[in-house]
């Protein structure tokens, strides 16, 4: 544990450093190499990011919902820490989400927002995490704490699969269902080239704002720790 | 095309920008443990 601690800082740097060098590829390929979609146009581009940003949302909150399971099982703190750090990641992912969903709506739909299925739900689970924080911030005794938002984080997952499922649920929505055979990728060969660097881009970012948010939740235990030990 | 340099800035912006803040936090709580265990 002690070794993880002390390298963890040099990995999270090599990560970022990784990250920012994916992200300059894949800025690359999605202008230069990803051929313009022809019906939508240019905003189309924003796709590039904005759905593997979507589907890293889902990766934190399954995190925490993992992690609230363990803390109601075990009761150790640490699993509460992971929990926290999976929602704070989450709720930057799907912030993200919404936003650059905004920007991609506004050419193509003609508004930024639509009370959408998929954007209701989304707009919904954004709330619900964003309620978890509140929620957090409101309680001081920290197993009080980890164990109402424990059960915040079991409870508030039930709406990621209705976020996912929601163009299907609800067919009036403006979000397309996309129908396609098992092994097609539904797309032009460059543009699911480009498609998947940009998962892979996302997914190390995602990587580096959990660890690092993981890091702080475990350091400022300690500090809360330490504190009490002088305080007694 | 703006809205596709908007949604790219604001991508990156918030990505690096959170992981700088979140950076700059730990080295402070890394600085006040070390007080602390002193």
């Amino acid at each position: 544990m002690n070794f993880i601690r002390r390298n963890i800082a040099v990995v999270t740097g090599a990560l970022t450093v990784l990250a920012a060098v994916m992200m300059t590829i894949s800025i690359y390929m999605i202008f230069f190499y990803a051929p313009v979609e022809k019906v939508m146009g240019l905003p189309q581009k924003i796709f590039y990011f904005h759905a593997p940003i979507a589907i890293m949302c889902y990766v934190g909150f399954f995190i925490t919902f993992v992690s609230s399971i363990g803390y109601l099982w075990t009761s150790s703190l640490h699993w509460d820490r992971f929990a926290v750090s999976g929602a704070h990641t989450g709720l930057l992912f799907i912030a993200l989400t919404l936003i650059t969903g905004m920007l991609w709506g506004k050419p193509i739909w003609g508004a930024y927002w639509t009370w959408d299925p998929r954007l209701t739900t989304s707009f919904i689970m954004w709330l619900i995490y964003a309620g978890y924080m509140v929620l957090r911030s409101q309680v001081d005794d920290e197993y009080i704490r980890a164990k109402y938002s424990a059960v915040m984080g079991v409870i508030g997952f039930a709406d990621v699969p209705l976020v996912h499922y929601s163009v299907k649920l609800w067919s009036r929505g403006l979000h397309p269902v996309i129908e396609r055979a098992p092994g097609d990728p539904g797309m032009d060969p460059a543009m699911f080239s480009t498609f998947k660097v940009c998962v892979i881009t996302i997914f190390i970012l995602f990587v580096v704002v959990f660890i690092q948010r993981v890091r702080y939740e475990f350091i400022k235990c300690d500090i809360e720790h330490l504190k009490a030990v002088d305080g007694q | 095309m703006s809205f596709v340099i908007a949604a790219y800035a604001i991508i990156w912006l918030l990505f690096f920008g959170y992981v700088l803040k979140i950076g700059r936090s730990i080295s402070k709580l890394e600085e006040e443990i070390s007080k602390l265990k002193k």
